[in-house]
């Protein structure tokens, strides 16, 4: 949003963002004030989802006739 | 379309040259196995370029699109009407903003966005520059200005660009609506009086061609279609775009007894889609000139609510700064 202060962006963000039933909350802070990472380091970020396949369920083989696991 | 190459010109194919061969390539790369690029990642400075252009000359179309059906809230046949219309032109103020955020990513700023359009030197989609005249136009231009929108903005949701695809998203779960209030507006009058059902016949003979021509110029004179298939900035040609859009629409026309301006206009089997007429293409470059019937009024409208607007930001900017001087001297 573009604002004077946080009040009016606060409402802007409602007339902009909550048309459609988008969320429950607003909350806006200076774009200067975000910290945010780095695309380069998106690798050491987020390869610890790829690399441990064991966290996902379907890791397990389970033999068939067992159910509601 | 919002979106469509106004430029008429070939762009130059220095980038590729002057970027870094091996970041050039592991971006085609990473485009050509459609993943996203996002605003810090690296870019071909003609990539950022190009998209600037497009997403901020979308934007100017959804701001400069409010102005033919403000001009007919207030005169809404009833308050059903009434309320409809107003909460769509209030989605297209949002389609502004999201789009107006997505281009500011790429390091232009809102306030060179506006002074370009302003100035006239941003352009927006030629169908704003064509007058509202009747209370039908406003379902015209729902049924088929929203319509080809739609039908452009639809693939752009997986265009290259992260902030614009994702903007595109929240745009298109908004547009059906914009379109099926339209429809149901034309619907309504082809189902009613002589009078009413003249109207919506004669609001569909005057936007019917300017549709046509929102997709842009014919393929064979669009020089930059390649390149922006190949970046994913543009995921079908102009003429695919007309010709799906045409096939859609014709349908729709006739199931409310309405009949589309083009005696050429015509079912081919062999194809599996209707042939259509020349659309006029002086007529286009024309309204891409500047001329269109309503361009000036259009222009003047924007300069004339900005200016208006001017001191309610000078107020808000000083108030803000007086709130915040005193916070500190209170601290
Ligand atoms: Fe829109
Ligand atoms: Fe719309």
């Amino acid at each position: 949003m573009h604002a004077a202060d946080g009040k009016m962006a606060l409402e802007h963000a409602r007339d902009t963002y909550t048309r459609r039933m988008e969320g429950v909350s607003l909350w806006v802070l200076p774009s200067a004030q975000i910290i945010a990472s780095d695309p380069g380091d998106a690798a050491a970020l987020f390869a610890p989802a790829e690399d441990k396949i064991y966290r996902h369920p379907t890791f397990y083989k389970i033999p068939d006739g067992i159910t509601h696991i | 379309m919002y979106t469509t190459d106004l430029s008429g010109k070939k762009a130059k194919p220095e980038a590729a040259i002057t970027e870094n061969p091996a970041k050039l390539a592991a971006f085609e790369a990473r485009v050509a196995a459609d993943e996203f690029i996002e605003p810090k990642d690296w870019m071909p400075e003609a990539y950022r370029k190009t998209l600037i252009r497009q997403i901020s000359q979308h934007a100017h179309s959804e701001i400069v699109g409010m102005l033919p059906e403000g001009n007919w809230i207030t005169r809404a046949p009833n308050l059903r009407r009434k309320a409809i219309l107003l909460a769509k032109v209030q989605d297209e103020a949002g389609h502004g903003l999201y789009l107006y955020c997505a281009a500011e990513t790429l390091g232009v700023s809102r306030d060179e966005m506006t002074e370009a359009l302003l100035s006239g030197k941003a352009k927006y989609s030629t169908i704003f520059n064509y007058p509202t005249l009747t209370w039908a136009d406003i379902g015209a231009i729902g049924w088929l200005v929203d319509g080809a929108a739609i039908m452009n903005q639809v693939p752009l949701q997986r265009t290259s660009y992260g902030p614009y695809a994702r903007a595109m998203v929240r745009i298109c779960k908004e547009e059906s609506f914009h379109q099926r209030q339209g429809y149901e507006i034309m619907m309504h009058l082809a189902a009613g009086t002589d009078a009413q059902k003249r109207m919506a016949q004669d609001a569909l003979d005057r936007w019917w061609w300017p549709s046509l021509m929102m997709f842009g110029p014919p393929d064979d004179k669009s020089p930059n279609t390649e390149q922006s298939m190949r970046w994913r900035i543009k995921r079908d040609t102009n003429d695919e775009l007309r010709q799906k859009f045409v096939d859609i629409t014709a349908p729709q026309a006739e199931a409310i007894g309405l009949s589309v301006p083009d005696p050429a206009l015509k079912w081919n089997e062999t194809r599996g889609a209707y042939d259509f007429g020349d659309v006029d293409w002086e007529e286009f470059y024309a309204v891409v000139r500047g001329e269109g019937p309503v361009a000036k009024e259009r222009n003047q409208a924007r300069v004339k609510a900005w200016e208006n607007g001017a001191w309610v930001r000078e107020a808000a900017r000083v108030h803000a700064e007086k709130r915040a001087n005193a916070k500190i001297a209170a601290e």
